[in-house]
């Protein structure tokens, strides 16, 4: 009988690592893994990601922000319009 | 004052240059937030407007002025949020409103040395019925810094809503009111 192997989904590799945080941060996590029956690196884990989807965020936020400085910044208001993309040309001969 | 949380936004062309070089605080900050929340969304009608615009300024330029042109065209590209295609359901909208409104309300811009030409400023309204319609089908308010234009659309809207079942209102927000 062919029995097909089934693979776990991959899941990201994981660390062994210390750190030191704040103890109400920790006993509010414990709290958190408590009632919810899983254990503490699951709890710290998804708070990290959290923070870290975050602060990416809004580093792309600062990051697009200065794009669109860079874009229209330097541009007087008459060349401002053409961007606009409303087309002004010279009166003369109209 | 709108919230940045309520969006995501449609961003009209000149609205979002208008945010970009505000020197407002309180609108400076609002654009900041709302980036850190959402991506701007814009028509694909306006990167048609904001290419063409590069490209003419490019143009024009001499060779020192234009390679800062090419710059900022390159720095706009790269902050590109959601792109909205002109896809059938907006073309259908679009052509219903081109149909009740054929001709733009205002007049061509006038500076005193320059004039906006009449076929250029049809081009500009057709432009901007498009952008509109992309927020009526896209169910988003429509950011603007334009309020002839886009307050002439809402109306009409408003006016003959059996052309635009299941859509709707055109809810148009001026920049200057968003902070």
């Amino acid at each position: 009988m062919n029995r097909k192997t089934r693979r776990a989904p991959a899941s990201p590799a994981k660390r062994r690592t210390t750190v030191t945080i704040p103890a109400d941060s920790l006993a509010h996590a414990k709290r958190i893994a408590s009632a919810r029956h899983s254990n503490l690196s699951a709890v710290i884990s998804e708070a990290l990601s959290e923070g870290l989807r975050r602060h990416a965020e809004a580093e792309r936020s600062q990051q697009v922000f200065m794009l669109y400085k860079r874009a229209f910044g330097t541009f007087s208001d008459d060349e401002l319009l053409l961007l606009d993309g409303v087309i002004l040309d010279p009166t003369r001969g109209r | 004052m709108v919230d940045p949380a309520w969006g995501p936004f449609l961003f009209d062309t000149s609205a979002e240059s208008w945010l970009a070089r505000t020197r407002e605080p309180g609108l400076e900050r609002w654009f900041a937030e709302y980036l850190s929340r959402h991506p701007v969304h814009v028509s694909a009608v306006t990167v048609v407007e904001r290419i063409r615009g590069y490209a003419l300024l490019w143009q024009r330029a001499g060779a020192g002025r234009a390679g800062r042109i090419e710059a900022a065209r390159v720095a706009y590209l790269s902050g590109l949020g959601r792109v909205w295609p002109l896809d059938g359901s907006i073309a259908i909208v679009a052509g219903e409103i081109m149909a009740l409104l054929p001709d733009p309300p205002t007049p061509p811009r006038r500076t005193h040395k320059l004039v906006e030409s009449r076929q250029e400023r049809l081009v500009r309204w057709r432009f901007d019925v498009m952008i509109a319609a992309t927020a009526l089908v896209a169910g988003m308010p429509l950011i603007h810094n334009n309020p002839a234009d886009f307050e002439a659309i809402r109306s009409a809207i408003e006016r003959t809503p059996g052309r635009f079942p299941k859509l709707g209102p055109l809810q148009p927000i001026r920049c200057a009111s968003l902070a």
